[in-house]
């Protein structure tokens, strides 16, 4: 059979059009998806902080025996755990700058608070951020945006801690403070005056939570925002009230469901994210889990306690 | 020759429309079944002015929120707004707070809480809810 000429020619202008229609299509399916894909990298970069978080403690662990505390009897505005494991987070130069700056600069200075000396708040190693405690998907940025206050102008430039502390569930261990908001439960990991070991946790390291994602502020009201169970900075861990309780700022006892927007006190701030529908969590054996914001309360309360003896089932 | 071109054509249409139809495919949810909740909040026989209210299922499942209005007024919310809290069985706890101004050294400042703090905690709080379906009407009255 003889080839028709017009065959040979190549595409005709139909099948030009057609095969344009399906690129378009193409491209109009994967757009919508290209958003996903970056948020899917900004949560994966997430876990990753976390990981760091993690084995930086277990490193901070091996040295000094314990997990850090998430507070001393020490009055005024401590810095907390964070602070603790850079140099274990190869922030060693950052540690050596507070501390060159004021000696034992974790007990002595309040950065959050004054910018005297011998705190110097407005100073570099506190307004600098540091990469690994921050969530690249939260709106607040590596800073404290939210921490707007009149007298201490500087706390907004300062860097952003979007991991807390697990300081355990507010149905076990609550020591009451002088008034309410200052009640702290010791059923956690981080939690005032904690001296946990890993032998402690005799839940087991894979069913107990180390730190929880607290990375948005969405839907709370600007009191909130700006509170003290807001998400402050590093550079306040903790706050003791001689011999009456603490505040647990960069820990908290977990008594409200994951991203929930309602009245919270100070010590009990809930575990947020933007992350759609739901925040991700560090377990005391280094791994990291995503834990949906419609979980079991009572399910999430008992991952959050060490030695409860409860069963936890499958996720 | 027409023939062949038409059957082309065809089937690269037909190609688009699967592919199409591929990326429509949406995954059905299983939500767990609520029914819509709404009431009154007062203490000491006055409405509670802020707080919230949460319901959180003795049987397992999604906890729910009720933001207090002004008028002491709330409505459940579990997965959308106002959908309400899931059948059964519930343990209630309802946190009040003034949040306070000041810094923690002035502690005139400091949050306070509008109701007793036990009813912020379901170890503590004592209230229960039973959640039926269609509408309920659920009125805490504290003292």
């Amino acid at each position: 059979m003889k080839r028709s000429p017009l065959s040979s020619r190549g595409f005709t202008l139909i099948e030009l059009l057609v095969v344009i229609a399906i690129i378009a299509i193409l491209v109009a399916l994967l757009l919508p998806a290209v958003q996903q894909a970056r948020e899917a990298a900004r949560r994966t970069q997430c876990k990753n902080n976390l990981k760091q978080l993690g084995l930086a403690l277990h490193n901070y662990h091996d040295v000094h025996s314990v997990f850090p505390p998430g507070g001393l009897q020490v009055t005024s505005y401590r810095i907390g755990w964070a602070a603790r494991i850079f140099p274990f987070l190869e922030e060693g130069a950052m540690y050596d700058e507070m501390n060159s700056l004021s000696r034992d600069a974790l007990v002595t200075s309040s950065p959050y608070r004054f910018t005297s000396a011998p705190h110097y708040g407005d100073s570099v190693p506190y307004t600098t951020p540091v990469p690994t405690l921050a969530c690249p998907s939260s709106p607040l940025g590596n800073t404290s945006p939210d921490i707007t206050h009149s007298t201490l102008t500087w706390l907004v430039s300062h860097g952003a801690l979007h991991y807390r502390g697990n300081g355990g569930s507010s149905d076990v261990g609550i020591i009451a403070g002088s008034s309410s908001s200052r009640d702290y439960s010791t059923s956690g990991i981080i939690y005032p005056t904690s001296k946990v070991r890993m032998a402690h946790i005799t839940d087991g390291t894979t069913n107990t939570i180390l730190l929880g994602e607290s990375s948005s502020s969405d839907g709370w009201t600007d009191a909130q925002k700006r509170g003290w169970g807001g998400i402050q900075p590093w550079t306040w861990g903790y706050y003791y009230y001689s011999g009456a309780g603490f505040l647990q700022i960069d820990n908290k006892y977990i008594q409200y469901p994951i991203n929930y927007t309602g009245s919270f006190a100070t010590n009990n701030t809930p575990f947020t994210s933007t992350h759609a529908g739901g925040a991700q969590f560090l377990f005391c054996d280094g791994s990291t889990q995503f834990l949906s914001e419609f979980m079991d309360l009572d399910v999430l309360k008992r991952l959050s306690t060490r030695g409860e003896g409860e069963v936890i089932g499958e996720l | 020759m027409f023939g062949l071109l038409r059957s082309r054509v065809v089937s690269s249409v037909g190609l688009v429309l699967i592919l199409a139809g591929l990326s429509g495919c949406e995954s059905s949810s299983d939500l767990a079944q609520t029914a819509k909740v709404q009431g009154m909040i007062s203490y000491q026989g006055k409405p509670v002015t802020t707080g919230t209210v949460m319901f959180i299922p003795v049987a397992g499942g999604p906890p729910a929120t009720g933001q207090i209005q002004p008028d002491g007024s709330y409505v459940m919310k579990t997965y959308f707004s106002a959908d309400g809290a899931v059948l059964g069985e519930h343990k209630v706890t309802i946190t009040a707070l003034d949040m306070g101004t000041g810094l923690p050294e002035d502690e005139a400042t400091e949050p306070k809480p509008l109701i007793p703090e036990k009813y912020s905690r379901d170890a503590t709080s004592g209230l229960t809810a039973t959640v039926e379906s269609d509408e309920n009407q659920i009125d805490f009255p504290l003292e």
